[in-house]
């Protein structure tokens, strides 16, 4: 089935590195519930160690693959993905105020984290097969606005913001690399703009309140939504250069933390182990990084360039967006830590982005 | 062209490779931005937020001290503190809200509509008190059933107590919850919800019982729930009060009072030191100890009665015929009257062309003031009144401590009034009339005189010519007994009175209760020599005097006081007392029965074991 010149060019590195942080990921898990009462490992970070092991497993079957296959049934992935999240509101869980979630037997899903990949693999088949020679025209464009536009508003009205501009961002990347005359960004940049407060007059309201909420976690927070990013920085602040420990946390063992297993994981790390353990951590996001472009730009072919610059945008994108909240850069939108924060979906569809990769990497010099 | 399967090792377009470089690099100068904040928070500001984060998670608690003791001379307990239990719940850990209320309403009496209002407004993580102070068997069920009762929680608080049966409430005062006004103006050192003293000894003394307030730094999680207790500094406890008073003397002064609106003052005339201070009507200082209830206080403040005023030191009341000590000793000292010289008493006085008319109306005949004293007879101190004038009157009156409060309050305490024709012009913006030196001289008109001031008067006479301030504290202890501050006795000065005239006063006034025609006579006990002075203070001016039954007929307010004073034993005076009764209708001498029970109590008590029976019962007056 798999060849030794397909496994000669298996990217150990990026393998290892990806170890690495989904297993401190598990740690920090752990520490961030970690309650004297049920003590040892409780149950998230257990459940968090079973979704990596799935997460693997997906990543295995995925370097048995030709990525091609994904080609041919890009579409068709899309509407799937496109198919789950429709089914959401229809069927879905509501949990913190949000409906996000599929149940599918012991399994809760959440469709979103899939849509990001079927974007990617959307885009770039259309990229690579049906758009004409770049430059692309602004009317080329009516598709990629598409594709790109519908999951994300069908994402926004779960609601989840922080996701919709992941899809929005991760869309732009590809747009970007696949070649657009600088006019044609220029107006895309412009029109997005105009229609990003049109987009928040839709989201005022009831939305808005929920959209609150659903950062504050169950015991809603009369202290508005200021409150979270200053206990974010001070959590991360008080870390100073050494740390205080792990699961000697105050912020985040007296829950000063909002969400701190997932979106504020990496305040936890940054509290518990202090500036150094964080340069080392974004050190492993910058080689992931690195070797991820690295992939996309000897990729054989344009789909699997475009691909794997979507895979990592999309882990670049989300580590910057939540260390940049996280530190109070910026307005606290729900984006979790890829292979770091809790979340099965999110893990498993970042393991499959990294399958893609190893998949693409390995057949770069494949003919077939 | 469109874009198919590219070949092998055909490479990429140089434009994708160029976007690809271009994100990856704009990707690494973000992380770069973001070491840079990074580096900011942790290492440059890391101090500062480390800071920040303690003082998030602790959460400092003051542990209430209780008050020091209040005790009276013997060791008897007039007021301590006893534990108060709140009850209280934490909304978040009671699983049935509606179930649980329903069980604790009737068991504790809850205003249901304001308790599920209040929880609705409360934080679901912190304490709710939803009943202060529940009666002890709903504090033992739920300490009973405390596994049935998830959430509900008993907040225990020191509250002030007075055990005894009858409180000494104007002496003691009472405590209220501090107000932020109080915090601004005052002490700083207060927080909402302590106690403070606000009349009586309690405010006098607060600096002494209120003790310091222990902290604990607790460490808490964002919801404000207790994780543990980091440090604790403990209370240090109020400091108790000695008083003067005697308890079991204070209870006979209070139950003789009865329903008599009127003051029984009990003092040492050897030191000012004050063994009784009944005033009634009174109030019950338990009612303020966890806070009193609006309706409460309405009803205290609205009573016509006005049960929360002092009238030992807050009542003004003019002194009538016991003003004549005063005048006598007056007139002996400036030689207005020759110690044998006698006037003659027809019944009245005629001057400025009215008749003043004498208190008995077929008179006294020929007195000296020996036996003026005796008979309080007013025309004969209407004479020497007006041979004194009424600015050796004011000067004497004033020498015996009248017009000036006395000292055993910090605050609060009346003055009297002393008039003057430069205190008339003053304060009336008349001129003085002759016939007012007449008033003066018997203790009418402008003249006002407060029960403790009255003490004194009769104090000094007793000890045969010094002035005491009178005091309710011995001492202050620390509550393992060291005694921390003695108050001794404070002497105001002596009575500029030879002490051949005081003695001729005090056996004048020995007359009064044991001589035939004594106004006092029903003060007498056997075997012990009391004396005494009647006063009958009038509120209107009549024409006619001494109809009882027409007393009665009068509003209460338009009714005479009546006064007695007394001291026992004659030589070497143990004892010195103040009766007052507030509009009784009644002479004098009526009240002469009350000294005596006092007197007889006190001598018993100070000569025999307490509880042992009494030698005398007091009988053997005349009436």
């Amino acid at each position: 089935m798999i060849d030794r010149r397909l496994l000669a060019n298996m990217d150990w590195v990026l393998v290892g590195t990806v170890l690495i942080i989904c297993l401190t990921g598990i740690f920090m898990v752990y520490s961030a519930t970690y309650t004297k009462i049920e003590g040892a490992l409780s149950g998230l970070s257990l459940r968090q160690l079973y979704w990596l092991g799935y997460g693997l497993a997906g990543l295995t079957v995925l370097l048995f693959l030709d990525y091609h296959l994904f080609q041919r049934y890009g579409y068709l992935l899309f509407f799937l993905s496109l198919l789950l999240l429709i089914l959401v509101p229809i069927t879905g869980r509501i949990v913190s105020g949000a409906q996000r979630w599929l149940i599918f037997g012991p399994f809760r899903v959440q469709p979103a984290e899939f849509a990001k990949l079927a974007l990617i693999l959307a885009l770039a088949k259309y990229f690579s097969e049906t758009a004409r020679e770049p430059p692309l025209r602004l009317r080329d464009l009516a598709l990629p606005v598409c594709l790109i536009g519908v999951p994300a508003f069908l994402v926004a009205a779960q609601p989840d913001l922080g996701s919709a501009l992941l899809l929005i961002f991760l869309g732009g990347s590809i747009l970007v690399v696949a070649g657009l005359r600088r006019g044609t960004l220029l107006t895309l940049a412009l029109g997005g703009m105009s229609l990003a407060p049109i987009g928040w007059f839709f989201l005022k309201g009831y939305q808005k309140q929920r959209i609150l909420t659903v950062f504050y976690g169950a015991g809603a927070d009369p202290l508005g939504a200021g409150y979270q990013s200053l206990q974010s920085q001070i959590a991360v602040g008080s870390g100073g250069i050494w740390g205080k420990g792990l699961l000697a946390g105050t912020q985040s063992q007296l829950h000063f933390l909002p969400e701190q297993h997932t979106d504020f994981l990496f305040a936890v790390f940054a509290e518990e182990l202090g500036f150094l353990a964080v340069a080392a951590l974004l050190a492993l996001y910058c080689l992931l990084l690195v070797r991820g472009a690295q992939i996309a730009y000897r990729s054989r072919d344009l789909f699997g360039a475009l691909v794997a610059l979507g895979v990592v945008a999309s882990i670049g994108l989300q580590t910057i967006l939540n260390v940049a909240m996280t530190t109070g850069l910026i307005p606290i939108v729900g984006l979790p830590l890829p292979f770091m924060s809790y979340g099965g979906s999110a893990l498993v569809s970042q393991l499959l982005g990294v399958g893609l990769l190893l998949s693409i990497r390995m057949r770069r010099f494949v003919n077939y | 062209m469109r874009l198919g399967l590219r070949k092998f090792g055909q490479p990429l377009p140089s434009r994708v490779k160029s976007g690809i470089f271009f994100l990856a690099v704009v990707s690494l100068a973000c992380f770069g931005l973001l070491m840079i904040r990074l580096w900011s928070l942790q290492v440059i500001r890391g101090e500062e937020f480390h800071q920040r984060s303690e003082n998030n998670r602790i959460s400092i608690q003051v542990i209430p001290s209780p008050r020091g003791l209040i005790l009276d001379r013997k060791g008897e307990v007039l007021a301590t503190s006893r534990p108060a239990f709140h009850l209280a719940l934490l909304p978040y850990a009671v699983p049935d809200l509606p179930g649980t209320l329903e069980l604790l309403g009737p068991r504790v009496g809850l205003d249901m509509e304001e308790t599920r209002a209040r929880l609705e407004r409360a934080n679901a993580f912190k304490p709710v008190v939803i009943r202060h102070d529940i009666p002890r068997e709903a504090v033992a069920y739920l300490e009973e059933h405390r596994l049935q009762f998830p959430g509900v929680l008993l907040q225990v608080e020191p509250l002030r107590n007075y055990p005894a049966k009858v409180q000494p409430a104007h002496v003691l005062g009472y405590v209220g919850e501090v107000n932020e006004a109080e915090i601004r103006q005052k002490d700083r050192s207060y927080r909402l919800g302590d106690f403070i003293g606000r009349q009586g000894l309690e405010r006098d003394f607060e600096d002494f019982l209120r003790g310091v307030p222990g902290r604990r730094w607790v460490e808490v999680d964002a919801f404000g729930r207790e994780q543990r207790v980091l440090k604790e500094q403990p209370y240090g406890p109020g400091k108790n009060l000695i008083l003067t008073l005697d308890a079991s003397l204070q209870e006979k002064a209070e139950s003789l009072l009865g329903d008599t609106v009127g003051t029984i003052i009990a003092v040492d005339p050897r030191n000012g030191e004050v063994l009784a201070m009944a005033s009634q009507p009174r109030f019950d200082p338990n009612a303020f100890a966890g806070g009193i209830s609006v309706n409460a206080w309405k009803e205290l403040t609205s009573d016509a009665l006005h049960p929360l005023e002092d009238r030992a030191t807050r009542g003004q009341y003019p002194p009538g015929s016991v003003f004549k000590i005063a005048v006598a000793a007056a007139a002996l000292q400036e030689g207005a009257i020759k110690e044998d010289e006698e006037l003659f008493c027809p019944g009245h006085l005629v001057f400025g062309g009215r008749t003043y008319r004498d208190w008995r109306p077929e008179g006294h005949g020929w007195v000296n003031i020996h036996q003026a004293l005796v008979e309080s007879c007013d025309v004969f101190f209407w004479k020497v009144g007006l041979r004194l004038g009424i600015d050796a009157i004011a000067r004497h009156a004033r020498a015996f401590g009248l017009g000036d409060s006395t000292g055993l309050r910090d605050q609060g305490e009346k003055e009297g009034i002393v008039p003057s024709p430069e205190w008339k012009l003053e304060n009336i913006g008349e001129p003085w009339y002759p016939g007012e030196t007449l008033s003066a001289s018997i203790g009418q008109g402008y003249t006002v005189v407060t029960p403790i001031q009255m003490a004194v008067l009769i104090s000094a006479i007793a000890n045969e010519g010094t002035l005491y301030e009178p005091r309710l504290v011995l001492q202050v202890e620390e509550p393992d007994g060291r005694v921390i501050q003695t108050f001794g006795p404070k002497m105001r000065g002596r009575l500029p009175i030879q002490p051949q005239y005081i003695d001729m006063i005090r056996r004048g006034l020995r007359g009064v209760v044991n001589e035939e025609r004594g106004t006092g006579s029903l003060a007498r006990i056997q075997n012990i020599q009391v004396a005494g002075k009647t006063g009958t203070a009038q509120v209107i001016r009549l024409r006619k005097r001494h109809d009882q039954k027409e007393q009665e007929t009068r509003p209460r307010e338009l009714r005479d006081h009546g006064w007695f004073v007394a001291f026992a034993p004659y030589e070497n005076a143990t004892i010195a007392v103040v009766v007052l009764g507030e509009h009784g209708g009644l002479a004098g001498g009526r009240y002469a029965p009350l000294a005596r029970e006092v007197i007889a109590h006190h001598l018993n008590m100070s000569r025999e074991e307490p509880g042992s029976e009494p030698a005398s019962d007091g009988e053997g007056g005349h009436p």
